[in-house]
Order: C-alpha cells, then structure tokens, then sequence
C-alpha cells in the first residue's frame, strides 16, 4: 500500500507553499516531516487528505484521491490538524466517537463495532478513565491525547498529525510518540509534521526535510536527518549526539 | 425514551395554549356545539399548531446555526432571513396585498444570496458577514417603507406585522405554511452529523467527509424555508432561535445533534406558553407576541449568562 505525490504544488494566494513535491510514503511506518516554519509541511499534508487544490498528483494505492469518494477518503485517512480545542465542550466518548461518523450511515446510531472501536482508541490512548468527563476539565497532555484517540477511532489505514506534540510535557511527548510508533507497528501508515528533531529521530522510520516549499531531503531517518541537511533547512548548526541507543540533535546557538 | 420529558413539556404547553385566554375553555368543551367549541375549532387549534410549528422552526434554525457557526450568538436573525421576509412581507402590506408569498420572496432571495456570496471556498465567515449585510439591508430599506408610507393605516399595520402575532390566524394559515415549515426543518435534521463534525474544526471536520459547500446551502435552504415561512405567517418572533438552544444544551450536553430535536419541542412549547400569556394579560388588545418574547426572554438569557459565566470561572 502506497501514497505518494508527484510534483505537487499548492498556492496560497499569491505564494507558492509547495514547489513541486515527489515523495512516496511507506505504510506501516512512521514518516516525520520536518522543516522551518512556512516551508509547505502543513499544505504538504493538506494535500494528501485533500483538504486544498493543487497542481500535479496525489495518488493512494494506484488512484488519483481526487476520484476515491469522499466517504471512504474518510474512512481510510484519518487527519489530526494542528491545535484547536473543540468548539463544544462535549465528552471525551462523544469527541473520540467523531472518528467514526465515516463509518456510519446517515442516520444510524453508533452500533457495536462503533463502540468497540471507541474503546480500543481509549484503551490505546489510555484515556478510558476520562470517557464521562467533558473536555474542558481535561488537562493539555489529556486533550491532546484524546483527539488521537479520535483519530484512532476511525481506525484509518493512514494517520495524519499536524505537530501533535504542540503544549506537551516531555514524558506527555514520549507518550504521543509512543501511540503513533504502535499504531504504525500495527500496520497503519503514519504521516507527522514534528518540529521536535531528536523525537523525530527516535520515531521516524523515514524523514522528510522541507525548505521554502521544496523537498531537500527524503529518506531513511539515519540518511536525512543529518546535521547538512537540517543546516540546509533552517539555516543554523546542528550537532547529533548519541546516548547509548537514543540520539539527540542539538541546536548549535 | 430519551425525548420523554420533551414531549411531555410539549404537550402541557400545547394544552395549556388550547385551553388559556380570555375565555378559558376546558376540555368537555372542545367539541361542544356553541360559542366556545367555535372558538376551539376555528381560532384556538390553528393558532396553537401554527406557535408549535412556529416555535420549532426557530428552536431548529437557532440550534443548526449555532452548530454550524460554532458560535453560541447565532440566531435566524444573524443570516438575514428573518429580515428579508420581514421585508417582502412589508412591501406586500404596503401595496395593500397578502404578506405571505411576498415575505417567503424575500426569504428565498436571501438564502440565493447567501449561497452566492458564500461560495464553494468561504467557510462560515463569509455566510455570517453575508447575513449580516442582508440584515442591515433590509432593516433600512424597511424603515425607509415606513417612513414614506402616505397612509397611517398601513403603517400601523406593518409596524404590528413586523412585531409578530399569532393573533386571528386560521386554519388556512396553517395549511400554506406548514409545508414550506416541514420541507425547511427536515432539511435542517439532515446536517446533525456534519454540525457534530465541524465541532472539531473545518478541516477535520472535512476530513471525516464533511462536504462544506453542500452543508452551506442545505443550511441556508432549511433555515430559509423554516423561518421564512415563521416570519411570512407570524412576522418576526425574536429570542426563540437564541436562547432555546442554550436552555436545551443544560439537559442534553452540548453536542450539536443532541440538541436539534429538544430544541424543535423547546422551541414549540416556549412559543405556546408565550402566547398563551399574551393573551392572558389583561386589557383590550392583545400584546404582540414578539414584544412578549423579548421582554420574557432578556431577563432569562441574562440569568442563564450568568451561570454559564460562574461556571467557566
């Protein structure tokens, strides 16, 4: 099962965000896209749940996605966008069981596969203890945690996260992480916007560097995400430092 | 059943509206054959189905509105429908014909520029800076109606029409309203799962399948429909599409589906027993209802403000 783009532009007014993407991504592993702020990522991944216009091809298993449905476009892509708390304060089960509207018919209540999905997601996330509770009396970690429960709800072949672990404490950070490298070691494929480098080296089986809307690097995490490439990208040094089997990427100021 | 308690508030207002007036008419005397069973069949009955009907049109749009603006503000007011009909009925009185069709002209045209000015790519801002243009537009341009009407008859008339009245209606008003009033709070029934949507955001909400283009015009059909036959038969009922969903929302939680249907009984039941009261408070005329509305439904938004004020703190 593949996704891939192929020469992918997106404008945005009168700026091109992304200038002519290829890139294919692996399922069942987690990819980490990377990249300044304003370098296209996040109208990279628009692109892929078809959320913008754009020139060039999206293309999931060998179809245009602009021909695929929309309901099993849902269905098979789940997309967590960027922050945003919900605009109603409504319960934790309520906000994970959104992930399942994609399955449901127009009118049909939530039937047992439903609810069966909805308490995997809340297991996974471990949130199953917060199911009665609305959203505004959870904190920032139980939130975020929360909305991928959401998106796991839907049990998508490929995850989307726009920078999941904006407001996370680091043991929160390793957590999220966690959930994504299991979802993606259970076979789902994983697309995030991290601006966390050395968690984007401890999770990412694939990196993908972006820079002024181009793609300058994309590959296996050990060959891209390089002290030259992410100098290239962000214009300051870098250094990686490995400790025992973690590696982390240090800033140079 | 989960909508027991609804129904039942439903019914009460319902009998009460039947029963309550100057003349007070109890239930053996529905069907009797004189003055009161008259009165029964030929002013109270219609009167009472046109304030349900009525009522649950405003307490839907209010609810679907406030889903889909994911903002608690929003009314049938904020989208220019009800003052567009208000209008093309205005027009119809001062020409001296029925302000029926003419206000339902009006509401059409607003849902048709709503959907125009909108577009494929606005999202919810450009439907409520839409509405709120043709809000503005047609409270002058009526104004302006009032102000140069020759005939003081005639503007007393509109300024009564305007204040909204379910006072001498019949059962023939009912039968043209009804359907436009079913048509437009079906439709409206068939965005709850797309409103549940959108409280993650547009783009998630997109993402789940949720085509916003389509829900923009259903939306703008159903409340144009609803409330523009509400306005077209009983002149502008302010408050009810506000508050109704608020009060709903203490019961049912706060998601956007769960409040649709309370808010059709909430609505209806809140429209009968304030009609209900218009017609008990004594003197000779009657006082409008939508004067009653208001005056009933401030003080209470102001309450309800409050709590949900203290308990953000």
């Amino acid at each position: 099962m593949t996704f891939s783009v192929h020469n992918l532009s997106v404008t945005l007014g009168k700026s091109l965000a992304v200038d002519g993407a290829t890139v294919t991504f692996r399922h069942g592993k987690v990819t980490a896209i990377i990249g300044p702020n304003g370098a296209g990522k996040t109208s990279l991944i628009r692109a892929l749940v078809g959320l913008v216009t754009h020139s060039g091809s999206v293309v999931l298993d060998g179809h245009a996605l602009s021909t695929i449905p929309v309901s099993e476009k849902a269905r098979r892509i789940g997309y967590l966008p960027q922050n945003g708390s919900p605009a109603w304060n409504v319960s934790v089960r309520e906000l994970v069981g959104l992930g399942r509207l994609p399955h449901r018919n127009r009118f049909a209540a939530l039937n047992t596969g439903d609810h069966a999905a909805i308490d995997d997601a809340l297991h996974a996330t471990d949130t199953v203890h917060l199911a009665d509770r609305t959203i505004d009396t959870l904190s920032g970690g139980e939130q975020a945690r929360v909305k991928i429960a959401r998106v796991l709800a839907g049990n998508p072949e490929w995850l989307i996260a726009d920078e999941p672990l904006t407001n996370l404490d680091p043991p929160h950070q390793r957590d999220v992480l966690a959930l994504f490298r299991a979802a993606a070691d259970a076979g789902q494929g994983v697309i995030i916007i991290l601006h966390q480098l050395s968690a984007a080296a401890r999770i990412a089986d694939d990196v993908i560097v972006m820079k002024a809307g181009r793609i300058i690097a994309a590959g296996p995490t050990d060959q891209t995400l390089t002290p030259e490439a992410l100098e290239d990208a962000f214009g300051m040094a870098f250094e990686r430092v490995a400790h025992g089997k973690q590696v982390a990427i240090l800033p140079l100021a | 059943m989960k909508h027991f308690s609804g129904v039942l508030v439903l019914m009460a207002a319902f009998f009460l509206s039947l029963v309550a007036g100057k003349v007070w008419i109890a239930p053996i005397d529905w069907f009797a054959d004189n003055a009161n069973g008259w009165i029964m069949a030929e002013l109270r009955l219609p009167r009472a189905i046109l304030g349900a009907c009525i009522g649950a049109s405003l307490g839907v749009s209010g609810a679907v509105l406030q889903g889909y603006l994911r903002n608690p503000l929003a009314d049938p007011s904020v989208v220019g429908v009800s003052s567009t009909a208000a209008l093309g009925g205005v027009i119809a009185i001062s020409l001296g014909l029925s302000p029926f069709p003419f206000a339902m002209i009006g509401a059409a045209s607003a849902v048709i520029i709503l959907i125009l000015m909108a577009g494929r790519s606005g999202g919810p801002l450009g439907f409520i800076l839409a509405g709120m243009v043709l809000a503005t537009l047609s409270g002058s341009l009526t104004a302006f109606l009032i102000s140069i009407s020759s005939n003081p008859f005639a503007t007393s008339e509109i300024i009564a029409w305007m204040m909204g009245a379910l006072t001498d209606r019949v059962m023939d008003d009912v039968i043209v309203a009804l359907p436009f009033m079913v048509l437009g709070v079906a439709a409206l029934f068939t965005t709850a799962r797309s409103l549940d949507a959108l409280t993650l955001g547009e783009d998630a909400a997109r993402s789940l399948g949720v085509d916003p283009f389509r829900l923009q015009w259903v939306i703008a059909l159903g409340v144009g429909l609803a409330v523009g036959a509400s306005v077209a038969v009983s002149g502008v009922v302010g408050f009810v599409g506000l508050i109704v969903p608020h009060i709903v929302r203490v019961f049912v939680g706060e998601r956007p589906s769960a409040t649709l249907l309370p808010s059709a009984f909430g609505g209806a039941a809140l429209v009968l027993v304030a009609d209900s009261l218009v017609r008990l408070i004594p003197g000779a005329g009657e006082v409008r209802l939508g004067i009653a509305m208001a005056v009933l439904g401030a003080p209470f938004f102001f309450l309800l403000l409050g709590r949900i004020r203290s308990r953000a703190i």
